[in-house]
């Protein structure tokens, strides 16, 4: 609980001190220490300040001042240690309760990860919590906070990985979020994820924290390629100019982080002797600025939950944000009339020396600032001192050829023509190796379900559970269950894209594109993402700073053909063009991006207006992914797959079997005829015939609703339970017509209507669930239901047109 | 008789699974069905991604 809420005459231990710089100091320097006893002498609600006696003497603080004061009342501890079985032995009428619980509690660490995009924040995370957050070779993976837990020689760590931001800055979602945290959450320790083999970038966000004056421990991420590259620093003297220690960490083989944490234990205990606040130096002009905003801010009490130095500063930035949380505070505006005196005066000073300047200019043809206006003047400030730290501690290897393959793979794979052909290359293959490679285990699980449906048919006697088990369940789940190796195989591609990098310079190529169609270049990292799933692809989008792009890339997420379509392409593809398998599942995903792009650019054009942000994105360098990281995402994968096949993809087979099966009737072919499925899919087959669609497509599209891999279940399902000829699969073995459940497609099927099938199932409706995520992301069911319509209409068209014009060829 | 009882009691359970998880989904609790551990979409995490990053205002 919070020292504020301590009643009168209750008497509580202090865990922690939360806030910064002064304001923590004075409230330390106070009494106000770890394990030290608090009695509340006066604290009547509503009433400010608050009395409290500490060390044998009465002191008041402002109710805010001890919302930032944690504590463990005797009360709490007396209700904690009943309850708790860890704390039998210690008796609960004592003082040594609270003081036992606030020690305990005082061992647990809550630490905010942040740094640059890409830097490597995700792979400590998930080294040191033991987790499998999902990692990538570029920016955006993270799109908000995940928190992991674990214990470290004695102490509790609560690590909260958070986006990756370039800088505080409120231009973008992720910089106002990481932002918002660090205020807000108040983390015990920052750990500032820096990338070694960049560090002059990195270091600016560093000199940002170090102005907000908050406890930080720096891990030097991806030491490995700042040594293999030949450059030489001087970590201590890094360490000493920034004021925090410094950790040399590799994220992707866990070198230096035990000591990492280690260290951030020592800072959290006040041990570390580097520990100590800095000030980054903006110049004399700058800083004295800085200093008349502070004395104004101090004056009116902003001293508590923000460092005015850091408010100072973003307040000359002109950053709209703080300026709303200054307004709540300052009504009459003084602060800004100062804010706006002081950035007039430096802007005629810059004026007035242009003469000076130009006349330097002519004579040494050095840089000058005199049209630069106050924030441009602080960004250059924070440049020059970090260029002037790592003159004094870093020596780069001019003759580094560590990043030199980096170039000659971009010279090929983001060639203005190659580039694209390289694209579809490499789809190409990923494609025919999740079909030609995948092939072969698939028959063996097909087989494995065949047996055991064979094993079912003749060990129990005929009835609705036996028709259960092997039509409905067995039928159903392993007509899913068989493309586990194909799902393996594609994300095993997808990882290795990933982690190497090339998927930025897939965006990288398609920005020109994009940009035509009314896209960010940025959405096609979302879009990407939508090959694994739609849902997380939508809130990726988060990241796109541009409203308007943001919405249209969420409007055509949907296109993009995500992991649980892949089961209904391959029965269908796999049933008529096994001999084209690579060239159309290359094609229907291509068609999928093509089909984003024109629908952007009619809806940028009708639907969303608006100007759309220029596209400023990182290209990491190619990094050989670790075959761990690479199984373990496609592990991670496999595993969502079959857990779903024992939860959604069992529960829609039995419902789909049970409307297949009943009202019963001894004639098989009369009972699915009549059946409530049947019933129906032949209400909706009279608006699904156009496309070539027979009642039995028709309820399967239907039931792709909830999750589009039910498609494949329920056409399994459906087929065997109503096709006369399925009884003769049961004596079936995988030869060279393909799999069982190919052969029971290709008995009911035509190749034209299995084709305009598939145009339908690329096109139509998501799933549920990105329904809710669109909703949510856009906060109205209106785009939520947009998209339902529009997709539906234009799979309808697209499969109309396509089927109705072959069969006139044909 | 008894395959009768056996099939009522298992479509009886898929049934409340599948409508539980349409209303859950709908709420925006149950996750996004892709069955990971850390779905953006579960429970308090997705409450907490949503309340806390911004989201777009389409009114603007």
């Amino acid at each position: 609980m919070l020292l504020s809420e301590l009643q009168t005459g209750e008497r509580g231990v202090v865990v922690r001190v939360a806030g910064h710089g002064a304001f923590r100091k004075r409230i330390i320097e106070m009494g106000f220490i770890k394990g030290v006893t608090v009695e509340a002498i006066l604290n009547a609600p509503l009433n400010d300040p608050i009395k409290y006696r500490i060390m044998n003497f009465e002191v008041s603080l402002r109710r805010s001042d001890a919302e930032k004061v944690e504590i463990v009342s005797e009360k709490e501890a007396e209700l904690e240690i009943v309850s708790h079985d860890d704390y039998r032995g210690i008796d609960a009428d004592e003082q040594s309760a609270a003081q036992h619980i606030a020690a305990e509690r005082g061992k647990t660490i809550n630490v905010a990860l942040v740094g640059n995009p890409n830097c490597g924040k995700t792979s400590i995370f998930n080294i040191a919590a033991h987790a499998h957050e999902r990692v990538g070779n570029y920016s955006g993976v993270t799109v908000d906070e995940k928190v992991g837990t674990f214990e470290h020689n004695g102490y509790t760590f609560n690590l909260i990985d958070l986006p990756g931001t370039y800088s505080l800055s409120a231009y973008s979602p992720e910089e106002l979020y990481v932002r918002k945290h660090i205020i807000e959450k108040n983390p015990d320790i920052i750990l500032n994820v820096v990338d070694g083999s960049n560090l002059e970038r990195n270091l600016y966000l560093t000199t940002q924290l170090i102005d907000m004056d908050i406890t930080m421990v720096m891990a030097l991420n991806m030491f490995d390629e700042l040594k293999r590259s030949g450059d030489k620093l001087d970590i201590e003297q890094l360490s000493t100019l920034l004021g925090m220690p410094i950790v040399p960490t590799t994220g992707r083989n866990g070198d230096g982080i035990d000591k990492l944490f280690d260290t951030i234990i020592d800072v959290y205990e006040e041990r570390d002797v580097k520990t100590r606040h800095i000030h980054v130096n903006h110049g004399r002009e700058l800083e004295r600025s800085i200093k008349r905003l502070r004395t104004e801010l101090y004056e009116h009490g902003f001293s508590d939950s923000l460092s005015t130095r850091f408010l100072a500063i973003k307040l000359l930035e002109n950053d709209k944000q703080l300026e709303q949380y200054t307004t709540e505070r300052d009504p009459d505006g003084s602060v800004f009339k100062m804010r706006d005196q002081i950035a007039d005066e430096f802007f005629r000073s810059s004026h007035h020396s242009i003469d000076d300047t130009e006349h330097v200019q002519k004579e040494h043809g050095g840089d000058h600032r005199a049209h630069q206006d106050i924030e441009s003047a602080i960004t250059d400030a924070k440049y020059a001192f970090i260029r002037g730290a790592l003159a004094e501690c870093y020596e780069k290897n001019e003759k580094s050829t560590l990043h030199a393959h980096t170039d000659r793979i971009d010279a090929i794979v983001t060639h203005r023509w190659l580039g694209y052909p390289v694209f579809l290359i490499f789809m190409f293959i990923t494609f025919f190796c999740t079909f030609a490679i995948g092939q072969y285990p698939m028959d063996w699980i097909d087989a494995l379900f065949g047996w055991l449906g064979e094993l079912v048919n003749s060990n129990m006697t005929e009835g609705p559970l036996r028709s259960l088990l092997a039509d409905g369940i067995i039928a159903g789940v392993g007509s899913v269950i068989v493309f586990l190796p194909n799902i393996l195989i594609l994300y095993l591609f997808i990882s290795f894209m990933e982690d190497s990098g090339y998927m930025a310079r897939a965006a990288f190529i398609m920005d020109k594109l994009m940009h035509k169609m009314g896209l960010h270049g940025k959405s096609f990292i979302p879009m990407i993402m939508g090959f694994g799933c739609n849902v997380p692809a939508i809130m990726a989008t988060r990241t796109i700073e541009d409203r308007k792009s943001r919405l249209l890339t969420m409007l055509v997420i949907p296109m993009m053909s995500c992991s649980a379509r892949i089961p209904v392409y391959v029965i269908l593809v796999s049933a008529f063009f096994s001999k084209y398998a690579a060239l159309v599942l290359t094609g229907l995903y291509l068609l999928g991006m093509i089909m984003a792009v024109l629908m952007a650019k009619l809806f940028s054009r009708f639907v969303v207006k608006g100007d759309s942000l220029p596209f400023v994105m990182e290209l990491p360098p190619y990094r050989m992914p670790t075959a761990k990281a690479v199984l373990r995402h496609t592990w991670e994968k496999g595993k969502e797959y079959l857990k779903k096949m024992g939860t959604i993809i069992l529960a829609a087979s039995i419902i789909v079997w049970a409307l297949s099966y009943f009202p019963t009737n001894a004639d098989k072919k009369m009972q699915a005829e009549n059946s409530y499925m049947a019933k129906i899919g032949k209400t909706i087959e009279p608006v699904m015939a156009p496309c070539g669609f027979d009642w039995q497509q028709s309820v399967s599209l239907l039931s792709g609703v909830f999750a589009k891999e039910v498609v494949a279940s329920t056409m399994t399902v459906v087929y065997a339970t109503s096709s006369e000829e399925a009884e003769e699969l049961e004596d079936f073995e995988a030869e060279e017509n393909g799999s069982r459940i190919s052969q029971l497609i290709q008995q009911n099927m035509s190749p034209l209507s299995a084709a305009s099938m598939l145009l339908f199932i690329l096109l139509y409706m998501p799933c549920l669930s990105t329904i809710v995520a669109i909703k949510n992301e856009s906060g109205k069911w209106k785009w939520a239901l947009f998209t339902m319509a529009y997709t539906i209409g234009l799979a309808w068209v697209v499969s109309t047109v396509f089927f109705q014009l072959v069969s006139l060829i044909l | 008789m008894i395959q009768t009882i056996i099939v009522a009691i298992i479509l009886a359970a898929a049934a409340v699974f599948v409508v539980r998880g349409i209303m859950r989904t709908v709420k925006g609790k149950g996750g996004c069905g892709c069955g990971c551990d850390n779905c953006p979409m579960k429970g308090d995490k997705g409450r907490l991604c949503n309340d806390s990053f911004p989201q777009i205002n389409v009114d603007d």
